[in-house]
């Protein structure tokens, strides 16, 4: 929509937007600045804003985080490739998973007719799955994988993580499979290709962008995820974002730590936002307006 | 079920024969998997902790016992409860009505301009891609009585400091603002396509007509998006109504239960001691409060559509 816009509207549009920038980025820009600050300076009496010029930057931080400097003993985040490798393949499986079994059941909403159940009643019954509380799932995970001695263990967190993500994997996918040209795939039918052939040679290869961003989204989803990491690990298979809540009971606030590490666990995402951010946000919208 | 049913839908009318009997078992097999997936960890493991409802299980216990209607008596007697009910309800109108006026009255902007729109959509939508836990501590940082920048904006232009995280009022509001920092992207982003879809000829016509640039607003382009809008909030509130990761780090439910929300109320008074029952009752409670939500919500948007 373009449209002639007075001068006033649009000034008016920018102040609007300049705000909203402002109040968007400068929380990030204030944690990354705390991550380079010395205790000295962060308990400063007045805060201060401008590296190099109000206070001298320094890497400690994460020298102590990452178990180098001597305040790591209060400060460190214990086993740090462990918890990194714990939350990757938690994220990484359980968003695989998600986009194979989502795509499959995806293309067969936006490609089959079922009378039984109409396809919209099917969709519909996927995506009430997210609105589920998950604290719901909480105490039934717990006693049931407790029950088979595999509480505090990755394989569990994919599983739940998967189940997790499944539904808006599959609503996203949805979109993308019907606007994706039928033709193509009933050409290569009539010369002999079966279902399989049709969705595995032609239709995920024309989708592998809708997949990558479906990907992506579960694979943010389930790094940020901090319920279940919290109910269902003990120690061997914590995740990040468990680790750095432990900080909460830290006497005293030690900002220059918590900030390097808010920072570690955020740094995923973020270059993932930076790198297909706009991909992402037409996924996302997409999935809520149509 | 019958596995051999035609694929009448296959929007197809050249399909052989051969293969319409293939999709019959395709049709199944692409959709099963993700089905049955979803009803072994999603729907089993519910109606599992709705046996819970009427035992008890604690800590060392090997099975659940029966203990009748005592889970559910014990919930409704719970001053606490009925607290941490009304104050979700507050919060997750609070924070969606805020989000959706923001995140519209910036999307309105973000149309009116051209140059940095494209980056501006990926800026304003970092802080939904990003862990609740970290940007919990992020707010902690700036919330802080004494050293956090806010408090320090707010002496500068000579107003009182604020106890943010600590007082009855305040902490509820607090977790809201980080509520709209991180979620307002969400109607925002959404809203603006929902902008952008509109057809611009429409406007044209009226423009012709003479229609002021407020009659634009409130009389073609509120009437259009509504439904969008409408939606957008619903999900919104649905996901709101879930707060647990930003009470967990900046107030603990605190100050006294001045922000023990639904989700985390369940976590303090069952999980944590262990009560697994008790847990499972007010997950129930929670699973049946948003479902009355729902509903009504879908009602309410089912009117606004027919008008």
């Amino acid at each position: 929509m373009s449209l002639s816009i007075g001068r006033g509207t649009k000034i008016l549009s920018y102040i609007v937007l300049i705000a909203w920038a402002f109040f968007t980025l400068f929380p990030l820009y204030w944690t990354i600045i705390t991550s380079v600050k010395t205790q000295s300076a962060v308990s400063a009496p007045n805060p201060t804003f401008i590296p190099w010029v109000q206070f001298e930057p320094t890497l400690q931080p994460f020298r102590d985080i990452f178990g180098e400097g001597e305040g790591y003993g209060v400060s460190g985040m214990g086993d740090v490739a462990r918890l990194f490798r714990n939350s990757f393949s938690a994220a990484f499986f359980s968003a695989l998973f998600a986009v194979v079994l989502g795509a499959m059941a995806a293309y067969a909403l936006s490609r089959f007719r079922y009378r039984r159940w109409r396809n919209n009643d099917i969709a519909f019954w996927f995506i009430s799955q997210r609105m589920m509380p998950p604290i719901a799932l909480v105490v039934p995970y717990f006693l049931l994988f407790g029950r088979v001695g595999l509480l505090d263990s990755v394989p569990v967190l994919i599983a739940v993580y998967t189940a997790m993500n499944l539904p808006l994997v599959i609503w996203l996918l949805r979109d993308y499979f019907q606007d994706l040209p039928i033709e193509i795939e009933e050409a290569s039918m009539v010369d002999g290709t079966s279902r399989y052939g049709a969705f595995f040679r032609v239709a995920l290869p024309l989708a592998v962008p809708g997949l990558v961003v479906a990907f992506l989204f579960a694979f943010v989803f389930a790094w940020n995820e901090f319920l279940f990491g919290l109910t269902l690990t003990i120690d061997q298979a914590k995740t990040l974002p468990v680790q750095l809540a432990g900080n909460v009971t830290l006497r005293g606030p030690r900002y220059w730590d918590i900030a390097a590490q808010g920072l570690v666990v955020m740094l995923p995402p973020l270059i993932i936002a930076l790198l297909v951010g706009r991909y992402i946000v037409r996924g996302l919208t997409l999935g809520a307006v149509k | 079920m019958s596995t051999a049913q035609p694929a009448l839908a296959t929007p197809a009318p050249r399909a052989t024969a051969s293969r319409r009997g293939m999709d019959g078992y395709a049709k199944y097999i692409f959709l099963l998997p993700a089905m049955l997936y979803l009803l072994i960890l999603g729907l089993f493991p519910l109606l599992f902790s709705l046996r819970l409802v009427f035992g008890a299980w604690n800590a060392g216990q090997k099975n659940v016992t029966w203990v009748g209607l005592d889970n559910i008596q014990r919930l409704l007697a719970d001053s606490r409860f009925w607290g941490s009910f009304w104050k979700t309800l507050s919060y997750v109108a609070l924070a969606a009505g805020l989000e959706l006026i923001l995140g519209f009255a910036v999307a309105l902007a973000l149309l009116n301009v051209t140059r940095g729109r494209s980056w501006m959509r990926v800026a304003f939508a970092f802080p939904m891609l990003l862990p609740p836990i970290a940007v919990s501590f992020t707010w902690k940082m700036l919330f802080d009585f004494n050293r956090g920048p806010i408090n320090y904006f707010l002496e500068t232009l000579g107003l009182d400091r604020i106890a943010w995280l600590a007082g009855q009022n305040s902490a509820l509001l607090s977790l809201v603002i980080v509520d709209l920092w991180q979620w307002t992207p969400f109607i925002l982003l959404a809203s603006l396509a929902a902008l952008e879809s509109l057809p611009v000829e429409l406007y044209e016509a009226a423009t012709v007509d003479g229609a002021s640039r407020w009659n634009l607003l409130w009389d073609i382009t509120l009437p259009l998006v509504k439904p969008y809008l409408v939606a957008i909030v619903l999900l919104r509130a649905i996901d709101a109504f879930k707060v647990f990761d930003t009470i967990y780090i900046l107030t603990g439910g605190g100050p006294g239960t001045a922000t023990e929300l639904l989700t985390f109320y369940a976590y303090v008074a069952g999980f944590r001691p262990f009560n697994m029952g008790f847990t499972a009752t007010v997950s129930w409670a929670i699973v049946i409060i948003m479902s009355i939500i729902f509903l009504l919500f879908l009602r309410a948007f089912r009117r606004l559509e027919e008008a």
